[in-house]
């Protein structure tokens, strides 16, 4: 179990967008880490809440204010298992190669089982992963009032993106 | 030798399986130790009537209404001072994340008024740990009401400063306080005004009941008198926030919306019942990214 096994990334992108009928929701944080482990299909992120950014700077504090909470819960993390995963054949991807992922996703203290599709994709030197899945809001014990609820979708598409430099 | 090294193997063994079980607390001891900054010492840029630590981030507009109503005292004919508002409209921009201008027009008094507010200290903990946020407030206002007696004024005998240090502490997510150290000079007083010059210390503090309500209270006791006829400014409000605006609503013996005003200029008694109902809405405007 050499450290050569394991992949990493400090600048993993994670954003979410929502489409509600007032405006938007759209943030990005690009200082995700992820670790994928070769010899087991392991994979793990861990993201800060107030790394994500908001075109809006009220919202932004809103969101880590009221929403997600981030002076109690500042972290977020996934923690997964990619399935039937083989290290060697990330050595030769034609075009792209898909596994099914799943896991365990904590956000607000609450952690729920989460299955997507994690497609890899070979760049150069580098291994490009990229997954997107749907996230609801109220699994995750965020409260929304009822006052803004117009204002604000209860389910946010969730897409991250990892980039790995090969060992 | 045989021994040891089993000991060594095993020991390998024990400290792989255990990193390999767990790769995301692996992941987060490579969390770089990160500043962090007391967001959301208050939900707005004023505690009630006096300026809070907070300033807005770059490149956000604020337009903020604000109303103050007559004095509940004032009896049902006049349906509890509602038939009454003196308003102050003002727009509240941030250069940066530090610096606010703002520029306003109050209709008591007919008052223009303008000010700059900048963000000394960030209260923080990490690497650097700073115990208060401090802000430096400034204010220049022009009172343009015509006068009812025979004197003569110019421009500079309608102008007033304020001056203001704000220090806050966000003590706990719930409960934040502010000092705000306050001098004002006039440039022209009145004949039954005995200075030019108001020092007073303001006191404020607010309390969040759930993530989107607060309760704010504020008092400004004046050093020094500028004359017997006033009274120290007290004020008790509510913070609510819905989505992109912050609403507040107040209870206060202050007529004026402005330092120079309120903190200097209060006639009312609060304990006598003269208290005037109001509310700020702000809505904010991101102009670029």
């Amino acid at each position: 179990m050499s450290s050569a096994q394991r992949l990493m990334d400090r600048n993993g992108k994670i954003h979410f967008f929502s489409e509600a009928p007032l405006e938007n929701i759209e943030a990005t944080n690009k200082q995700a880490l992820a670790a994928l482990d070769l010899s087991n299909g392991k994979i793990a992120v861990s993201m800060l809440m107030k790394g994500f950014h908001f075109e809006k700077s009220l919202m932004e504090e809103h969101f880590n204010e009221n929403y997600v909470e981030s002076d109690k819960y500042p972290k977020a993390s996934f923690s997964g298992q990619l399935d039937e995963f083989d290290a060697s054949a990330l050595d030769n991807i034609t075009d792209s190669l898909q596994y099914s992922a799943i896991g365990q996703l904590t956000i607000h203290g609450v952690t729920n089982d989460v299955e997507t599709v994690v497609t890899f994709k070979s760049i150069d030197s580098k291994i490009s992963v990229r997954t997107q899945f749907w996230v609801k809001v109220d699994d995750y014990d965020v409260d929304i009032p009822k006052m803004v609820i117009s204002n604000i979708a209860e389910e946010v598409l969730v897409t991250a993106q990892f980039s790995f430099e090969r060992s | 030798m045989i021994k040891y090294s089993l000991i060594f193997f095993l020991g390998l063994t024990c400290f792989s399986l255990i990193a390999q079980d767990d790769l995301l607390s692996m992941l987060e001891d490579e969390q770089e130790p990160t500043q962090i900054f007391a967001e959301s010492t208050f939900k707005g840029t004023r505690i009630i009537n006096g300026h809070s630590v907070e300033t807005r981030r770059e490149a956000n507009l604020d337009f903020i209404i604000s109303h103050r109503f007559g004095t509940l005292n004032s009896g049902s004919y006049e349906l509890w001072g509602l038939d009454q508002s003196n308003i102050r409209i003002a727009l509240e921009y941030s250069l940066t994340d530090n610096l606010t201008f703002g520029a306003g027009r109050n209709s008591f008094e007919k008052t223009y008024d303008g000010f700059v507010k900048y963000k000394l200290l960030k209260q923080q903990t990490g690497i650097k740990n700073i115990p208060v946020s401090v802000v430096w407030f400034s204010s220049i206002t022009a009172k343009t009401l015509h006068r009812f007696d025979e004197v003569k004024t110019n421009l500079n005998d309608k102008l007033a400063y304020a001056n203001q240090i704000l220090i806050a502490r966000k003590i706990n997510s719930a409960l934040s306080l502010q000092v705000s150290p306050t001098y004002i000079h006039y440039n022209l007083i009145e004949l039954d005004e005995t200075s030019n010059n108001v020092f007073a210390l303001g006191i404020g503090g607010r309390y969040k009941i759930t993530n989107r309500l607060t309760i704010n209270a504020e008092y400004f006791p004046q050093l020094s008198d500028k004359g017997g006829q006033y009274q120290d400014a007290i004020a008790f409000g509510v913070d609510i926030e819905t989505g992109g605006h912050v609403f507040q609503l107040q209870f206060s013996n202050a007529t004026a919306m402005i330092e120079k005003g309120f903190v200097g200029e209060t006639k009312n008694d609060f304990f006598g019942g003269d208290i005037h109902f109001g509310f700020n809405i702000s809505r904010a405007f991101q102009l670029k990214k």
